[in-house]
């Protein structure tokens, strides 16, 4: 279980301005259940998802895993980048393993973790390919394998499938519904798809914009397993609709803030 | 009948890079014969006193002190060079401590700081090897930090991600991605180090191919002057064309298995 308690994180400027990403946020994700961060660009969720990670400290408030406060990285949760990540000097065999090998998992074991996760991503036959030979959509799934051989019970996934086309986005989509049904992991999703949203989650959390805070948790009744098929369901389009006006809602104030820099880029 | 496109493929007389090389000579040459000038002999003479010079005894000992010099002073320059450098990209203070001086010994040129050397060792290889340092080892270390520094943070934040420790980061991420910077900081250094070798047998150490281009101008023997330029230009090509040796092996198929999967 994930407990997220009062975070708050202010980025400080250079000018000494700060930017508040995030205002407090509560939010309990329980074991196996796939959870949809969902908000305007620029609200935090990436920064929640860091929190969460370990890779940044909230300025106040915690995150609780199993009960234990987050310090940094763990075992217990690996990442999927936006932008991949990959090692662009390695070929997919190498950057499947990297997370095992940074574990110091044994060599023979860790090539046979990494070749039944190539498979299951559906990369059999790629495995001394190297990033820039594949498409983008094989590049995440290159992240996936990798994130997912070190057999972590959390997987913390930041906007995955922003970076491919819509095509794409849908097969990776129907791919990771199919991995999901089958692992259950505990999914922590960001995106800024209400679409992406409800096609995956089993709850969307729906984050104001800066500071970000929760503004509503909304349960996504429909049945899994979840095929394609399910976007033809008007279930499906309500949900979407329903937190397309609720995003509307916060427009008139997005829209003044669009020129402000997001708080990715100060994020280093 | 089909016919194959490779069965027409030309047999290429010369490599692209050889043609410069070829009309240089040409030029030398024709310059040599036409100006008749006793400072520039044709190509073909100096060709010829290059061979009568690499057949003397003396010349072949003061080629291997030349070489022996260039090859200790840029080995060393090379370790200790790219060990700094990693050093100073990976810590920010040890980075803030030295910044400034690297900038000043990269600005000032190296043959000022010749005559401390001087004090310490007198005439002689040590001296001769030191020079070479000094041209060869601050280009190293600029090159190398700026790798290092350039490392893409994204990459970093993967690898802490799943809990890589200092070692494994810097061995897995910073150093590979480095590489290449690292590479061309190298092979700058090297070209700095053949002309510190003849620099400073030129001027300070009096030894070496250095020396005997100088006896060789004061004696007023073009022909010998040119011979012997010809050795430090074949010195200097057989020298970086051997540093390309490095990044062949570390991007062949099993260089790179050796970098990536072992440890």
């Amino acid at each position: 279980m994930i407990e997220i308690q009062g975070c708050v994180k202010t980025y400080r400027s250079k000018h000494g301005d700060g930017i508040a990403a995030l205002g407090g946020v509560d939010l309990t994700i329980k074991d196996h259940e796939f959870v949809c961060l969902l908000g305007p660009s620029g609200c935090g969720k990436t920064t929640l998802l860091k929190i969460v990670a370990g890779l940044t400290s909230a300025d106040a408030g915690q995150v609780l895993i199993g009960g234990r406060p987050v310090e940094g990285p763990g075992p217990d949760r690996s990442v999927v980048f936006q932008n991949f990540a990959l090692l662009p000097w390695a070929d997919v065999f190498s950057n499947v393993q990297f997370g095992l090998e940074m574990r110091g998992v044994h060599p023979s074991l860790r090539r046979e973790r990494a070749l039944h996760w190539i498979q299951s991503v559906g990369l059999s036959g790629f495995e001394s390919r190297f990033p820039r030979e594949l498409s983008g959509g094989m590049q995440q799934r290159v992240g996936l394998a990798r994130a997912l051989a070190v057999d972590p019970q959390i997987l913390l996934m930041d906007e995955p499938f922003t970076s491919v086309d819509s095509q794409t986005r849908r097969l990776l989509q129907d791919d990771l519904v199919a991995l999901h049904q089958k692992e259950r992991k505990t999914v922590m999703f960001v995106t800024h798809s209400m679409d992406e949203a409800v096609r995956l989650a089993d709850r969307v959390v729906l984050l104001t914009e800066r500071p970000g805070r929760v503004l509503e948790r909304l349960d996504v009744p429909l049945p899994r397993p979840r095929p394609a098929e399910i976007r033809k369901c008007p279930e499906f389009s309500e949900l979407t609709e329903y937190l397309w006006s609720r995003i509307q809602t916060m427009q008139p104030d997005l829209r003044s803030r669009m020129s402000e820099r997001p708080e990715e880029e100060l994020d280093k | 009948m089909e016919i194959r496109a490779e069965e027409f493929e030309p047999r290429r007389p010369l490599p692209g890079y050889l043609w410069p090389a070829a009309v240089g000579i040409a030029v030398w040459e024709l310059a040599g014969r036409l100006l008749g000038l006793s400072s520039v002999p044709p190509f073909s003479d100096a060709l010829k006193a290059t061979f009568r010079l690499i057949a003397s005894s003396e010349v072949q000992l003061q080629l291997a002190a030349s070489v022996s010099s260039l090859v200790a002073g840029f080995g060393i320059s090379a370790v200790f060079g790219v060990a700094l450098g990693a050093l100073m990209g990976r810590f920010r203070t040890i980075e803030a401590l030295l910044d400034v001086y690297l900038d000043v010994f990269l600005a000032s040129p190296s043959l000022i700081y010749v005559p401390i050397l001087f004090a310490f060792f007198g005439v002689g290889r040590l001296t001769q090897v030191g020079v070479i340092i000094l041209y060869s080892f601050f280009v190293i270390v600029a090159y190398t930090l700026s790798g290092v520094r350039s490392v893409d943070k994204s990459l970093v934040q993967m690898a802490r991600s799943f809990g890589a420790d200092e070692r494994r980061l810097f061995l897995r991420v910073t150093l590979p991605s480095a590489w290449p910077m690292i590479l061309v900081g190298l092979r700058v250094g090297a070209a700095r180090a053949v002309k510190g070798m003849i620099n400073g047998e030129m001027f300070i150490a009096f030894t070496g191919l250095g020396a005997l281009l100088k006896t060789a101008g004061d004696r007023v023997e073009p022909a010998e002057v040119w011979g012997l330029l010809l050795i430090v230009l074949s010195v200097a090509l057989i020298f970086l064309g051997l540093l390309e040796i490095i990044p062949q092996i570390t991007w062949s198929p099993r260089g790179r298995d050796l970098l990536q999967r072992e440890r």
